[in-house]
């Protein structure tokens, strides 16, 4: 049986709305009106143990819907969650023991202490008992490297070294899943390769599960292979982040320096983007028409100074496949 | 003048206008999502996380006031107890008072939930609960409609029965009568407090992100 079981879940909220001005204000005291809108709709997916699960879809497709049920925050309108045998909204105190949670864009560290303080405020919310405390955290400062800035009060901490203690404090009572919600929003380049870095590694060391959301498609890239794709609620896609890759990377670009062009060739399967003086774009479609026999026919016609060939990166590929479902 | 003088020594732990921002702001902005995260049950957690803030400010402001009131001359000074046994239960319904307050003041948390905002509910409970309970006027010069009112809400049992034990005021048995009632009043506010929650919890949206 798997670790994560969710079977057919739902959620709707209200959304009250009003027309503006004055006047359609004071109505809205006597009559509101409000749209419902299915946050979540009908999704189900399993998880194994000791798996990385990315979670994406664009904004407001109801990623963090789906991670606040599965955190017990939210109670689902239907459907079932199953996680370690426990149903979340239901067992929540004795489920929540279980878990680590970071949501990138709120903290969960008290502002005015130092981050050494809020762990012990830890150790007591969670009674973890003297010994193991002292394990794990020396573990988490050593791997997240805290230790220069651990007696200083939150509020005077950087975003990246702030998003480190989160994740270090959502691990303390070591549980046996993860949930990060964006945990690299606005964090700088070596700031999210450590913490890609960290993730990788607590769940290689301690068999952490580990469910994730993030915009961030290379982070995504670097953490794991199975995504699950949602949009307007609907899940639309779960598997390999590589066969999404494959399956939008049909057309690749090459970009072509050359010399003495004697007539310009008509190639099949390939489509002139951008011809300038001694350069061309273009674009080969790759299942017709293989690049060195773009190349081949090429160099038959003119001299080759230079070629590149530019592939389609992670993120182009992903707003494909939202283009695709009409996101 | 003993009425005064303890109501200002004691005025962080009697005031009802003492607002938790920490907990209104983590309600509105959606961090309370973490303490949704969290092995505790929120209702105590805020409860006593209210309580200590009453406690800290307290402990802070009575001694100076006290030790003032004591040496000031006569007749602005504080007199001290009647009693030893009203000094006793003067302490009681004062730590009794401050349990009611604090269940009064979750309300007003939960209620925040539901509204998103905390200034309507908040300024009709200071308003009403600051003028029956004796602490904006001393209730004994209130008119008299206004001071059967106060009969039968909890908001004189927070700080006025306190006082009029220490002072003699009330005589021994009628403030063991009202610790009684305090101790009701008490259960019965923890107890809409904690229905209120859970309906809350059940039907809450966590706001941003």
């Amino acid at each position: 049986m798997s670790f994560i079981i969710v079977k057919d879940l739902n959620k709707t909220f209200k959304v009250y709305t009003r027309d503006s001005g004055l006047i359609n204000a004071f109505k809205s005291f006597i009559k509101r009106e409000y749209k419902e809108i299915k946050a979540v709709d009908n999704i189900s997916f399993n998880i194994n143990k000791g798996e990385i699960v990315a979670y994406i879809g664009p904004n407001g497709a109801g990623k963090s819907t789906t991670i606040k049920m599965l955190t017990g925050i939210l109670k689902p309108d239907s459907g079932k969650i199953l996680i370690d045998g426990f149903t979340p909204s239901i067992d929540r105190i004795k489920y929540v023991k279980n878990i680590g949670v970071v949501f990138g864009q709120k903290s969960q560290l008290w502002w005015d202490i130092p981050v050494e303080d809020s762990f012990l405020l830890l150790k007591d919310i969670y009674k973890i008992n003297d010994k193991e405390y002292q394990k794990t955290k020396e573990e988490l400062i050593e791997l997240l490297n805290l230790k220069e800035f651990l007696k200083t009060p939150v509020r005077q901490l950087s975003l990246g070294q702030r998003m480190r203690c989160e994740i270090a404090a959502s691990l303390l009572h070591n549980p046996k899943i993860l949930f990060l919600d964006e945990p690299t929003i606005g964090l700088d380049a070596i700031s999210k390769v450590q913490v890609r870095k960290f993730i990788k590694e607590i769940n290689e060391k301690k068999k952490v599960t580990i469910i994730l959301t993030s915009h961030d498609m290379t982070d995504i890239e670097a953490l794991t292979n199975r995504v699950i794709v949602i949009g307007h609620g609907k899940k639309l896609y779960d598997g390999k982040l590589n066969d999404i890759k494959k399956k939008f990377n049909n057309k690749k670009q090459v970009e072509i320096v050359y010399k003495k062009m004697t007539n310009f060739p008509k190639v099949k399967g390939t489509e002139v983007i951008k011809k300038q003086r001694n350069k061309v774009l273009l674009e080969v479609k790759v299942n017709e028409k293989t690049i060195s026999e773009v190349i081949r026919e090429y160099s038959k016609v003119c001299e080759i100074e230079d070629v590149n060939i530019l592939e389609n990166s992670i993120d182009n590929v992903i707003v494909k496949l939202y283009e695709e479902y009409n996101l | 003048m003993c009425y005064v003088w303890l109501n200002q020594a004691f005025f962080y732990l009697i005031l009802i206008a003492i607002k938790d921002e920490q907990i209104l702001e983590q309600i509105k902005n959606g961090t309370v999502a973490y303490e949704l995260c969290r092995p505790y049950d929120l209702y105590w957690w805020w409860y006593l996380k209210h309580l200590s803030k009453r406690y800290a400010g307290c402990l802070l402001r009575c001694f100076p006031v006290i030790l003032l009131a004591l040496f000031l001359p006569k007749p602005y000074n504080l007199l001290p107890p009647i009693s030893i046994k009203a000094f006793i239960l003067f302490l009681i319904a004062l730590f009794l008072g401050s349990l009611l307050i604090t269940s009064i003041c979750m309300l007003i948390n939960i209620i925040t939930f539901f509204t998103y905002q905390d200034k309507g509910i908040s300024s009709i409970i200071y308003t009403v609960g600051g003028l029956l309970s004796g602490i904006d006027v001393p209730l004994p010069l209130l008119p008299t409609t206004l001071l059967m009112i106060t009969e039968y809400l909890p908001f004189r049992l927070i700080s006025d029965l306190a006082v009029r034990i220490y002072s003699g005021n009330i005589n021994i048995t009628y403030g063991i009568n009202s610790i009684i009632l305090q101790i009701i009043w008490i259960i019965i506010l923890i107890i809409i407090g904690r229905l209120l929650m859970k309906k809350a919890l059940s039907k809450v949206s966590i706001q941003g992100g």
